[in-house]
């Protein structure tokens, strides 16, 4: 009965969020709004971590498991790779080192400013 | 008789679970990033697939149970998100400005690149999502009017070769910062990264994994725009 309470307030959060990404005049995923939903409900302790933590955590937990059939999905795509594959990968190897060193540095800077604030605040 | 069995919804579903158990246990016995439990999945089901020529339609329809899961895996993010809220409290500026940052020099570095090797309009919205969670990256793809399994591909690339990657990148940046380090690795390689910060350090895991759920969202709003 447990497990299917903590099922109903997590897909009852989803269907909300899908209901609500039909009627937002912008692409905004249904799952990314029960996400937000979800958030603001524990923030406001109107769910507590208890009633969802068992299907959260074995959801976290197994996010792999859940990927198979979209991945497997690609035999349906192999034309598109053929012609771009190194491309492909040079995009995405590329891209992840500059977001790696922009988010660095940019994290670095902002530590540096607000404890430089903070030290003459303190002075 | 094939045709008729492979059609049935049960054996797309357990054609998962079994080809997932394998995953997991090749995982343990090498635990490396490209050891990956779903591509090790993928890669047996897709073998049985041609093997026996059965269709991806057929394997779709027990395949589609499992698929209907991410949504409430997204949801999911939220409780992860939650566990870490004193850390986010502490560092709520630096962890905006990381992922605001994170989330438009991948965008644009992505856009950019496309543009450059002069990759089609389809696959430039397949690729757009994929520094965040799966979960997030292929719903955002269909939206921008992508598809979705290669948004899972180039996910999958951009997580393994950030967990693979960090520790050195982490160097070479000479980042000594906890904080910084984890969102780097969060923003650019999501969850694949996070398991990977989650060895560096505890700091560097909790930021990692704020930053998956952040930047998602981030990326979700930004893309309204494009």
């Amino acid at each position: 009965m447990n497990f299917f309470k903590q099922v109903f307030w997590v897909f009852v959060l989803c269907c909300v969020g899908e209901v609500v990404s039909i009627f937002l005049p912008f692409p905004m995923p249904g799952s990314v709004l029960a996400l937000i939903l979800l958030f603001l409900c524990l923030l406001s302790k109107k769910i507590r971590p208890a009633q969802i933590d068992t299907v959260c955590d074995f959801l976290l937990g197994n996010m792999a498991f859940i990927f198979i059939p979209s991945t497997v999905s690609i035999i349906a795509y192999i034309d598109v790779f053929k012609n771009i594959l190194w491309q492909f990968i040079f995009i995405c190897i590329a891209t992840t080192v500059i977001t790696f060193f922009a988010t660095a540095y940019a994290v670095k800077l902002t530590m540096h400013i607000l404890s430089k604030k903070g030290g003459n605040k303190n002075a | 008789m094939l045709d008729q069995f492979t059609s049935a919804p049960i054996f797309g579903f357990t054609l998962c679970v079994v080809s997932y158990i394998i995953g997991l246990k090749v995982k343990q016995k090498f635990n490396y990033p490209i050891a990956n439990p779903m591509i090790i999945a993928a890669i047996l089901i897709i073998g049985i697939l041609l093997i026996f020529k059965i269709p991806l339609e057929n394997f779709m329809r027990g395949g589609a149970f499992v698929s209907m899961l991410l949504a409430p895996a997204t949801a999911a993010l939220a409780l992860s998100m939650y566990r870490q809220i004193e850390i986010i409290k502490k560092n709520l500026i630096p962890i905006l400005v990381g992922c605001v940052v994170g989330v438009v020099s991948a965008l644009v570095s992505i856009i950019v690149l496309c543009k450059l090797f002069g990759i089609s309009d389809e696959i430039t919205a397949s690729l757009i999502p994929k520094s965040i969670t799966t979960a997030i990256a292929t719903q955002l793809s269909i939206k921008l009017g992508g598809m979705a399994p290669v948004t899972v591909a180039a996910v999958a690339v951009t997580g393994i070769f950030g967990a693979v990657a960090s520790p050195y990148l982490i160097r070479w940046s000479r980042i000594n910062n906890s904080v910084a380090a984890g969102l780097a690795i969060g923003a650019s390689s999501h969850a694949l990264g996070t398991s990977k910060a989650i060895e560096i350090g505890e700091v560097e895991g909790s930021v990692s994994g704020i930053a998956v759920g952040l930047c998602g969202i981030i990326t979700v709003i930004l893309a309204i725009f494009l």
